[in-house]
């Protein structure tokens, strides 16, 4: 078991008003699995990505990772996971807009250690599994909303990790592209046995998904 | 991570408030360096006057202002020269006499800013024979001769044996003193005869140097002198650095407390421009944090920011400043601005230079905590959230 959250509840406060964005939620996702969480905007999707990648803590309950209870990891630990184990790809891909195409993507690597050749190495190898290696040295304001996140995609994969959250990958993009780029995804993580959540409001998208979920109002059916 | 080429795509990317926050501080550095340098000449120039006369008493009127060995205004009678030499434990006595020139065009056409020195001529010798000075040629040995300060003599193109004209009276130059004193390299020695016959000093001298005898009390004898003569102060070395310390205190205080005054408003503004710096890359941090960068590299990423607008506002204000130092000392003494150029780093010496990139660094780094604090605050979740 790769992920698992046992009476996952977020509630976050607002003013004196108490809002449960994830009301026990119980998953387990096996390794190698594409799941997709289908559900309208404010069901939850984000708050749900941002607990299982340790970016957020929960109010109540617990996220696995691993067999690891990482309710139990200092904040220096869940960065380690969140650099070496997770990838994140984001709806508005993120990219850091001063850095090329290929420093975006050498970035995690920079950040877990790697020598200098080595990432770039990597970086380029990545770059050219999703069809950019000629666009490398181009900055994110260069390249189309396609591009840009196929190198989100490319920099998620970037550590190797076991895990890859992308939320709404698509919901920046027009249909065919949306498409390419889930395709691309969907044959990323299974050429690498990656397990992948998807968050997102697109039934398409939701199509190539082993398993799909529905969330609404923080519950997950 | 490559931080510093981060920084510079960001300066890029926001070029006018970089370039206004630079400018900000090279105006501030500027401003420092150039009082801080002009401070430093002036006091320089006032120890120096204290190098000929070391462990001796200056004897001078009563009513004149003394800093260090020279005497402002004022003469005594020529004939106090005998009177000291009667007094116990007086080893020696020198007349002399000071006539300092500072506005171009009042004494000499050819010497703006000028100290002229007479005294006897067999005293020029013991006078000027201390660590440091040179002369190229020769000491005057007769009336018509005169020693030439080495920058006075580098503006004019002067060597030993040429003539030189000073109110009307024609001078033989018998040779060039070179050496670190300031007020020297400003000066023209001659006879005390000459000088009192060119400045109309008949009978008069600025004042009289006194070296006590090797087993005398130097205070003691100065308490004599007072005590016998009419109308004069004799001043030990003590005395002398007394007298100039409140002066020299007081411009340290107003250079300390301009430096500070500059350093707090520079550390301001880039604190400001910063906060506005990390508030537009909120983002970019927040993404950072996701992916798992450590505290340190948002702090570095911060701090480089800061350290480079910060160095390069130190680095342009050293030279700026520099050169402002150098235009302020060349319009108030009317000495061609290039003398100075030529001996700039004298003005701008290697201690300022690293006074004042530490203290830029240092102000750097400390306006570098409000918005390092501010970037490590940000709400990563909240962030990616919210819609740009």
């Amino acid at each position: 078991m790769i992920v698992e959250t046992r009476n996952l509840t977020k509630i976050y406060h607002v003013g004196s008003s108490a809002i449960t964005a994830i009301n026990d939620v119980n998953l387990k996702i096996e390794k190698g699995t594409i799941i997709s969480i289908v559900g309208p905007s404010g069901a939850g999707k984000t708050t749900l990505l941002n607990l299982i990648g340790l970016i957020d803590k929960p109010t109540f309950g617990k996220v696995f990772l691993g067999g690891i209870d990482t309710s139990l990891l200092g904040e220096n630990e869940r960065r380690k996971i969140r650099l070496t184990r997770i990838g994140f790809i984001f709806q508005t891909f993120n990219l850091l807009p001063h850095l090329t195409a290929i420093e975006n993507v050498e970035l995690p690597m920079a950040l877990a250690g790697f020598t200098q050749r080595k990432q770039k190495e990597r970086a380029l190898q990545l770059l050219s599994l999703v069809g950019l290696d000629k666009r490398a040295n181009h900055f994110p304001k260069q390249l189309s909303v396609g591009e840009m996140q196929r190198v989100a995609i490319a920099r998620a994969l970037a550590n190797n990790p076991s895990l890859i959250l992308a939320d709404e990958p698509t919901g920046e993009l027009d249909s065919k592209t949306g498409m390419e780029i889930i395709r691309l995804l969907h044959d990323l993580c299974r050429e690498e046995n990656i397990t992948m959540i998807v968050a997102t409001h697109d039934e398409k998208t939701a199509k190539i998904s082993d398993v799909v979920y529905q969330m609404l109002d923080g519950k997950l059916k | 991570m490559r931080f510093i080429a981060m920084c510079f795509r960001n300066f890029k990317r926001r070029r006018l408030r970089t370039i206004l926050c630079l400018s900000g501080c090279t105006l501030a550095v500027t401003f420092l360096v150039g009082v801080g340098a002009s401070i430093l000449r002036a006091t320089t120039i006032i120890w120096d006057m204290n190098m000929l006369f070391e462990n001796e008493i200056v004897v001078v009127s009563r009513d004149v202002l003394v800093i260090q060995g020279f005497p402002i205004g004022g003469t005594i009678p020529q004939t106090i020269v005998d009177e000291l030499g009667g007094i116990e434990g007086v080893k020696e006595v020198i007349p002399m006499i000071f006539v300092i020139e500072l506005r171009d065009g009042k004494i000499s056409r050819i010497f703006p800013a000028n100290i002229t020195i007479g005294l006897p001529l067999e005293k020029i010798p013991s006078t000027f024979s201390f660590t440091g000075i040179g002369v190229e040629g020769n000491l005057p040995r007769e009336r018509k001769e005169v020693l030439v300060g080495g920058s006075i003599a580098d503006q004019y193109g002067l060597s030993a044996g040429d003539v030189i004209s000073l109110k009307g009276e024609n001078l033989t130059i018998s040779g060039i003193l070179r050496g670190p004193s300031m007020i020297l390299s400003r000066s023209i020695i001659m006879s005390l005869k000459t000088c009192q016959e060119i400045y109309k000093y008949s009978g008069q001298i600025s004042m009289v140097v006194v070296e006590p005898e090797a087993a005398a009390d130097v205070k003691k004898v100065a308490c004599e002198i007072e005590s016998k003569i009419n109308f004069v102060m004799a001043l030990t070395e003590n005395e002398r650095n007394e007298l100039t310390k409140p002066v020299l205190d007081e411009l340290n205080f107003w250079n300390n407390g301009l430096r500070l005054l500059l350093l707090s408003i520079s550390a301001m503004l880039i604190a400001v421009v910063e906060v506005m710096n990390v508030s537009e890359s909120r983002r970019d941090i927040a993404t950072l944090v996701a992916i798992g960068a450590p505290k340190v590299a948002i702090l570095k990423m911060v701090i480089a920011e800061v350290a480079l607008i910060g160095l390069s506002g130190g680095f342009l204000g050293l030279i700026f400043g520099g050169l402002a130092a150098v235009s302020l000392a060349s319009s108030y003494t009317h000495i061609p601005i290039q003398m100075f150029i030529q001996s700039f780093f004298q003005l701008v010496t290697p201690q300022l230079t690293i006074e004042v990139l530490v203290l830029t660094l240092t102000t750097c780094c400390l306006s570098a905590v409000i918005p390092a604090m501010f970037a490590l605050r940000i709400n990563v979740n909240e962030t990616l959230r919210a819609e740009y």
